[in-house]
């Protein structure tokens, strides 16, 4: 009886253990005063304060990937109480059709994020200061899978896969957030 | 002490077997479907279930209709080379005894502009080379 719990105790020791990952500067990012378009209509920097960002790249008519993704962040945030730690920025890819009230619809659900659109040009821009790619093949758009999670100087510290775990998103947000 | 372990296993089979949507015609059998809730009201989302081919031959499936959406169409979301690309499927063959399944990050339903029932329930046609099939799905929020 004392063997059958002190097994189940060490399990459970393990699986409280929080996963710690390797965050550090890597040669992308996004520099500093990078502005576009809000979901207010104004034009803003990406990055706000000393906080942590992720990035992800996407578009309001995405009807699955983007708002699964978008779940899993918001579940990882919540989970780890990072809503006043981290702030979340959608770049829309879709930039002949996006609109700013698009994208406060979109993410009227998540406070702490905020959606940004530009020209062609700037997202263009935007996507090779961090390594991403999107091509928009007659309304068939493709856009990078990562998020990337900045430092607050804009580099990016790690980069996130929409597959991976919400248990490690959110131990890879909490790091990038304390 | 087996008492117990019999019971919760009992009420476990019994609680996941009541919530297992599940509705056959035409030797194909449809589970799990669902609607999944948008983001905000005036946006587009998705349906996800899955299809089974009990019969003998292949089945086509053409197009798929949504009474709480002003559009349905058939898609895939696919990875190529770090990204995520989205493309329209004019038709998915469903092989005998196959299970095709429609989730997140895979293939789809992609709804255009819902407008969610007060019942929270939406009929979803899905039209085979062999005919349409009606069922009722729920509207709900997206599986975690």
């Amino acid at each position: 009886m004392k063997r059958w719990f002190l097994t189940i105790l060490a399990l459970f020791s393990l699986s409280c253990r929080g996963e710690k990952y390797e965050l550090g500067e890597m040669p992308i990012g996004i520099p500093a005063g990078t502005e576009l378009v809000s979901q207010d209509g104004r034009r803003e920097s990406l990055l706000q304060g000393n906080g942590a960002t992720a990035l992800f790249f996407g578009f309001t008519r995405c009807p699955d990937f983007c708002p699964m993704t978008l779940g899993k962040i918001d579940a990882a945030i919540k989970d780890g109480k990072l809503e006043q730690k981290l702030r979340l920025v959608f770049v829309s890819v879709d930039t002949p059709r996006e609109k700013p009230e698009d994208l406060k619809r979109f993410l009227s659900s998540f406070p702490y994020a905020r959606g940004f659109s530009g020209t062609k040009a700037e997202i263009t821009a935007l996507e090779k200061s961090l390594g991403a790619f999107s091509k928009d093949d007659a309304g068939k758009i493709s856009h990078s899978l990562y998020i990337y999670v900045l430092n607050a100087k804009g580099k990016a510290v790690y980069l996130l896969r929409h597959d991976d775990p919400t248990a490690k998103i959110r131990a890879v947000l909490e790091q990038a957030a304390s | 002490m087996r008492i117990l372990v019999v019971l919760s296993l009992a009420l476990t089979l019994l609680f996941f077997g009541c919530n297992s949507q599940k509705h056959r015609e035409r030797h194909l059998l449809f589970q799990d479907w669902y609607v999944v809730k948008p983001l905000a009201a005036g946006l587009g989302s998705v349906a996800y279930g899955t299809i089974t081919n009990e019969g003998i031959s292949p089945q086509i499936l053409k197009q798929a209709a949504f009474g709480c959406a002003a559009s349905a169409d058939l898609h895939e979301t696919m990875e190529v080379a770090g990204r995520m690309r989205m493309q329209a499927l004019p038709a998915i063959t469903l092989a005998p005894g196959e299970t095709t399944v429609f989730e997140p990050g895979h293939k789809h339903v992609m709804l255009g502009l819902l407008n969610v029932p007060a019942d929270e329930k939406c009929e979803a046609v899905l039209t085979f080379e062999s005919g349409p099939v009606r069922f009722l799905v729920p509207v709900k929020e997206r599986k975690k």
